[in-house]
């Protein structure tokens, strides 16, 4: 496992910030979600150290946070929230310096530096004093700072704030060539579930400090084998009304019908019921749910147990 | 390697697990306070009592000794080092000013501090990076030209005995720099780590050393008591003279007699000193989890 916590609980006075955190995350991209406030960016302080825990263990690549934080800052990349720059210095003195100051020699590190520039796409710009950089540029370079060093895992705090739609859609695939071409290990870290749903293949959902949502998003969003969307064409009202009395859900919405069968009822009982009501059934397939719905799940069921399995 | 490829290549070097880790924070300091045109022409004014100091040293060494009414001014004793730095030790105050007072609510502005505490850094790395910018400044000016003066002093007239002799007052020169520089540091840090301006930082800098002096002399016209000097943080900073010149030190031109005691002087800048490393860890790490 990349990062592993053990009911982790981080508190402020007497607010919990993480309560009691079981958590596992493995290679590739994991999105880490949650409404504002939910205790994201104090997971990935309290993995770096900054902020002590309470209760609870944790450990970062196997090294324990407590006592082996130099050893995670060295082979971790953090990309902070905030707006945050070295004030005066040009955007490749900057991402140089970051180098040199995770243990880089002042050669390799300026080598490096003029290189992920380009890659973060800040090639032309990296002379200009980072004060000058657009809210867009100065992400690129806090990317740039947390990749110099070639860590094994990225921890990304919001990486596309404050940047605009093309910038933004950039940073994504900068992300995804990172997670899926470049072999690293990012944990994204993000309130916007567009974003991780096209970078990540696994969610980890916060809450109020707890884990709510966790696992593979493909499973997440299956509903259960009797959930099924239709397209039809013909008596609609007609066929609702059909269904209803066999005892299944139904629920309309712009893409169709979305039908709950009774269980152990059949598939072949819509067709049968579209039949009988001279339906045309136009497509069928199973219903899955989308990020939105399973974050809002998590957000209203907050005293409930988590979602899925870790 | 060719850096105009738009692609992300493996790093395959290997990252320094020991040696000094604030040093990049030092020298990042260092080159940027050069940086600044009015700074340097500073630095270099700072180092006019140097040249005053080695003509007069040189124009010592060419008098012969076998004259006895040669003025005063031209024998190289100890004093002649511990009046140099006690001319040093009053532009270490602007310069104290000028290459401290922003180096820590600078980070806090444009909130560079997560950047550096993401590193392998820890608080009290980026202390020891951010102290060793002023103190190379402080030392600059007083440590090092007071070493060349004597080696000078070594070279031009090599007198085996007076050599002997004195040979304490290199680390008399060495113990004076640093516990002044580091005071200063110190001090300017903590003012830096507590305002979020860096021109708050120095007025209140300099606020504070003028009113400490004014009270502490006030005082002691009225009460005569010697204790009442010690209020006064300049005075308790030259009275360490006394502890490193020893007697040499009463010899300085503007050697007051109304000097605090030296060791209970060092003894409240020694506590000054850890209750600014205190309150500047302290602001550091609220910062740090804070945001």
């Amino acid at each position: 496992m990349i990062i592993e916590t053990n009911e982790l609980t981080v508190k402020y006075g007497e607010l919990r910030a993480l309560d009691t955190v079981n958590l596992t995350i493995g290679e590739g991209a994991v999105g880490l979600l949650g409404p504002n406030g939910a205790g994201k960016t104090t997971l990935l302080r309290t993995l770096l150290g900054f902020q002590k825990s309470d209760e609870g263990k944790a450990s970062v690549l196997g090294l324990d946070i407590k006592d082996r934080q130099m050893e995670i800052r060295r082979r971790v990349g953090y990309m902070p929230e905030m707006d945050c720059f070295i004030p005066g210095i040009s955007g490749v003195s900057m991402v140089s310096y970051m180098g040199q100051l995770c243990g880089m020699h002042r050669l390799d590190a300026l080598q490096r530096a003029h290189e992920i520039l380009f890659y973060v796409g800040l090639g032309e710009a990296r002379y200009r004093e980072v004060q000058t950089y657009s809210a867009g540029m100065k992400q690129r370079t806090k990317l740039a700072g947390s990749l110099v060093h070639d860590p094994e895992i990225l921890l990304l705090d919001e990486p596309t704030n404050g940047m605009d739609p093309e910038g933004h859609e950039e940073m994504l695939a900068l992300i995804s060539d990172l997670a899926y071409k470049r072999n690293k290990n990012v944990l994204f870290c993000s309130h916007l579930l567009q974003d991780v749903e096209r970078v990540c293949k696994d969610i980890r959902l916060l809450n109020e400090g707890k884990l709510r949502v966790s696992g593979e998003l493909k499973t997440l969003k299956q509903e259960s084998d009797n959930v099924y969307r239709l397209r039809v064409k013909g008596d609609v009202l007609a066929f609702i009304e059909a269904l209803k009395l066999k005892h299944c859900r139904v629920e309309t919405d712009k893409d169709g019908l979305k039908i709950w069968l009774p269980e152990k009822t059949p598939l072949k009982r819509i067709f049968e019921i579209a039949y009988q009501r001279k339906v045309q059934i136009r497509h069928l397939s199973r219903s899955e749910k989308s990020l939105e719905e399973i974050f809002m799940d998590a957000v209203k069921n907050n005293n409930g147990d988590l979602d899925a399995n870790l | 390697m060719p850096i105009f490829e738009q692609t992300y290549r493996k790093w395959e070097g290997t990252l320094k697990t020991t040696g000094i880790r604030w040093l990049p924070i030092t020298k990042m300091g260092i080159k940027q306070t050069f940086k600044k045109k009015r700074f340097l022409l500073f630095f270099i004014g700072c180092q006019i009592p140097f040249l005053v100091f080695a003509i007069r040293l040189i124009i010592g060494a060419l008098v012969p000794e076998s004259i006895e009414n040669a003025p005063e001014f031209l024998k190289i004793t100890p004093s002649f080092f511990a009046h140099f730095l006690w001319i040093q030790s009053s532009f270490i105050f602007i310069m104290t000013i000028w290459s401290g007072a922003n180096l820590i609510n600078g980070d806090y502005q444009s909130n560079a501090l997560q950047l550096y505490l993401s590193k392998p850094l820890t608080q009290l790395d980026y202390i020891l990076g951010k102290l060793s910018i002023v103190a190379f400044f402080n030392l600059a000016i007083t440590m090092v030209p007071a070493i060349l003066l004597f080696i000078l002093h070594v070279l031009i007239k090599y007198d085996k005995n007076w050599f002997i002799q004195n040979l304490w007052v290199i680390p008399a020169i060495l113990g004076i720099s640093l516990a002044v520089s580091v005071i200063h540091s110190l001090f300017i840090l903590c003012l830096s780590a507590i305002t979020t301006n860096s021109r708050f930082s120095a007025i209140t800098y300099f606020i504070i050393l003028v009113l400490t002096d004014g009270v502490s002399d006030l005082l002691y016209h009225l009460r005569r008591v010697s204790a009442l000097l010690t209020i006064s943080i300049s005075n308790n900073i030259y009275s360490l003279f006394g502890i490193f010149f020893g007697k040499h030190a009463a010899k300085i031109p503007d050697y007051s007699e109304n000097t605090a005691d030296p060791y209970y002087g060092a003894a409240i800048l020694i506590v000054l000193c850890v209750l600014c490393y205190f309150v500047i860890k302290k602001r550091v790490g609220r910062i740090e989890v804070i945001q």
